[in-house]
């Protein structure tokens, strides 16, 4: 075996890099909120019976309990009327089904769904909402409590290598033109650091005592201007908004789990208790955090195998029968739990990951521009690597430089959507190569398509691949279409019917 | 009438905002040209320790210290002429980088933790100056593009925006190696 060749890449100048870069973040952001808008339009229809449920229920109680009855009478009637609003909406459309003949009919059906489409406002509503609030959770924790929770403490001046660093950050800081973040250290081995923080005024940069030993100045201060670029950008935010996202549907796929497993309650009871907390722990918001995670990926039969378990032998008999009238219930709720992570897992995954993938070679090329040295910023990408975030940050190790990236995830068999968002270190140098870093013979995954051209072996191997494929992604996506009219029409049809029984 | 209204009222927002924000941008400029000044004036107070330091040392030197004292003072009475400042403060680059250049020739002096230290911070007021620059330039670069492109470029005229000039780093100081550690 020969020594892989230096990959060639075109030079870029780090302005055109950087336009680029703005143009495709535009893009991505309104494919995102497209996405995030029409996935939410098709999972209104379980979302809003859920919202309505609970939203007469409190009314209900409140109403029950006699404080302000009149108004709360009226809004159970309110919800009431859109119900049944709703429900003679979604017969109308049942009807309407038998008139289709072929493809060419379906435009008759048009009406129909326009009349039926403010089902989805509930749910978007409360969509939005839940955004907001997740998002706001996790920016405030994300801060003064996650330094006191990994044990960080300020740089001790007196030491010529942390001297060097608070120096460093300042440097850079003055280029940047923004305030110098408050530095802390954690004392680890591992080499990483992070920003943390909401805003410019109060952010907070992390670094582990091993970067301090383990890179020299030139390459700690490129590390410096990427935290600090990525200050300035307002990456912070974005990323909390990403995982806003992820962690809104998270929410939603754990309120479906209630039935079907003890740790939905637990992390509901954790959310509601770190909402209600002034200052909730990070440790507290970080459980919370991975259990919303969790309810996006976890197995869809989870937890009543092991409930089965505990039962004492003779009695699990008794057990599955007390089980039954749980099935129906037990059932819908899968479903909607399939459709959910199908859609989640295929639709709004894939666009967020890549709008977190664009913002960071965004940030990669500001650091360019700020420290004008890509090849010590490369260097120390190549000694950080893929590190672990230190232990006990792995909920937000997407704001660690070094984050293990999605192969190495698998690798590791964790279950965090956060850990999977960051590009490879090897696509990263191989983009600050174009910019001006030394070629390096590290090999950036995907597809090489003039090798794969040059080669017509592997060109048809590619194409059998492709036709092969092809058909079962077109088959899949039918099953999955398949599947998401079912579960609306259940939703609808048994959400709506719930609401006017219960409400 | 109504649509004529409107207008005008857009274009009078429009011109509240390009002013506000051309106005914005002048004075970030400014800011960022005082933190040159700033980054300037802390290298003149690290010189007198520095100095106090290597005497010990370099007793045969005298004359590379003196030049550094010189050029400090220089620098310090330079005071707001800005190409005499210039001129001042590459010359203090020049005689500094000279004084750590022969203090490489002494083991102990490098080895010394209060040298160390001194050195440390003459870097980074180096590097800090040099950031402060493109910082400054980099302001510069967005005020002048706001006031060159249109359609600001109607307003700037007339409200006497006129475009600033960069900081270019000047021959001595790009002659002169950099204090690396």
């Amino acid at each position: 075996m020969t020594a892989p060749e230096p990959t060639r890449t075109e030079r870029v100048n780090f302005h055109d890099e950087l336009a680029r870069r703005r143009r495709r973040g535009w893009v991505v952001t309104l494919v995102c909120l497209a996405v995030s808008a029409g996935v939410g339009l098709v999972l209104s229809a379980v979302v809003t019976p859920i919202v309505l449920l609970a939203l007469g229920g409190l009314l209900k109680l409140v109403a029950g309990l006699g404080f302000t009855g009149t108004a709360a009478a009226a809004g159970v009637a309110a919800i009431h009327g859109f119900a049944a609003h709703h429900m003679d909406a979604f017969e109308a459309l049942i009807d309407a089904l038998d008139l289709i003949k072929g493809p060419g009919d379906l435009g008759l059906l048009l009406p129909y769904l326009a009349r039926l489409s403010p089902v989805a406002v509930p749910a978007l509503i409360a969509g939005a909402l839940t955004w907001l609030w997740l998002r706001g959770l996790f920016l405030r924790a994300a801060g003064q409590d996650l330094v006191a929770r990994l044990g960080a403490r300020p740089a001790r001046l007196d030491d010529l290598e942390e001297r060097q660093v608070a120096n460093i950050f300042e440097e850079v800081a003055l280029g940047a033109g923004t305030p110098t973040p408050r530095l802390f250290l954690i004392d680890s081995p591992i080499v990483n650091a992070a920003a943390l923080g909401g805003s410019p005024k109060d952010a907070i940069v992390l670094v582990t005592r091993g970067l301090l030993d383990g890179l020299d100045r030139d390459e700690t201060e490129a590390v410096a201007a990427r935290l600090v670029a990525s200050i300035a950008a307002g990456d912070l935010r974005t990323a909390a908004g990403v995982m806003g996202v992820i962690h809104t549907f998270g929410f939603f796929l754990t309120i479906l789990d209630l039935p079907l497993r003890w740790s939905a309650w637990r992390t509901l009871g954790g959310l509601l208790l770190t909402s209600v907390t002034p200052r909730p722990s990070a440790a507290a918001v970080a459980r919370v955090g991975q259990g919303l995670e969790d309810g996006l990926q976890a197995e869809l039969v989870p937890d009543i195998e092991q409930v089965l378990a505990k039962v004492p032998k003779p009695l699990q008999g008794i057990a599955k029968v007390l089980l039954v009238p749980w099935l129906l219930p037990l059932l819908v709720s899968l479903l909607y739990k399939a459709v959910l992570f199908l859609w989640t897992a295929f639709f709004v995954g894939p666009p967020m990951a890549m709008l977190w993938r664009n913002r960071c070679y965004w940030t990669d090329a500001r650091t360019v521009k700020l420290a004008r040295n890509p090849e010590a910023f490369a260097r120390a990408l190549e000694k950080i690597g893929a590190a672990d975030p230190p232990a006990g940050a792995e909920a937000y190790g997407y704001l660690f430089i070094g984050a293990p990236t999605a192969e190495r995830r698998a690798a590791a068999n964790r279950k965090s959507m956060a850990l999977a968002l960051p590009p490879s270190v090897g696509q990263r140098i191989a983009r600050l190569s174009a910019m001006g870093a030394g070629l390096r013979s590290s090999r950036v995954a995907g597809v090489d398509w003039t090798q794969v051209a040059a080669h017509p072996a592997r060109a048809l191997i590619v194409a059998g691949l492709t036709l092969l494929l092809g058909p079962l992604f077109l088959i899949l996506f039918v099953m999955i279409g398949y599947l998401t009219a079912i579960v609306m029409t259940i939703g609808l049809a048994a959400g709506l019917g719930f609401v006017l029984w219960l409400i | 009438m109504w649509i004529v209204l409107a207008v005008l009222a857009a274009l009078a927002l429009w011109a509240i905002f390009a002013f506000n924000r051309m106005v914005q941008l002048r004075m970030q400029a400014k800011a960022a040209w005082s933190q040159i000044d700033v980054q300037l004036r802390r290298r003149h107070e690290l010189i007198p320790n520095l100095t106090e330091v290597v005497k010990g040392y370099m007793a045969h030197e005298r004359g590379t210290l003196e030049a550094v004292t010189r050029a400090r003072d220089a620098a310090r009475s330079a005071g707001d002429d800005i190409p005499a400042r210039i001129v001042a403060e590459s010359a203090l680059t020049g005689a500094l980088t000279r004084m750590i250049g022969l203090a490489e020739a002494y083991p102990q002096l490098r080895a010394s933790e209060n040298m160390q230290m001194l050195q440390e911070e003459l870097a980074s007021t180096e590097n800090r100056i040099a950031f402060a620059r493109q910082h400054f330039n980099d302001c510069v670069m967005g005020f002048n593009t706001a006031i060159g492109t249109f359609p600001n470029l109607l307003l700037a005229g007339p409200m006497g925006f006129a475009p600033q000039t960069m900081f270019e780093a000047d021959e001595a100081s790009r002659a002169a190696p950099a204090v690396r550690l």
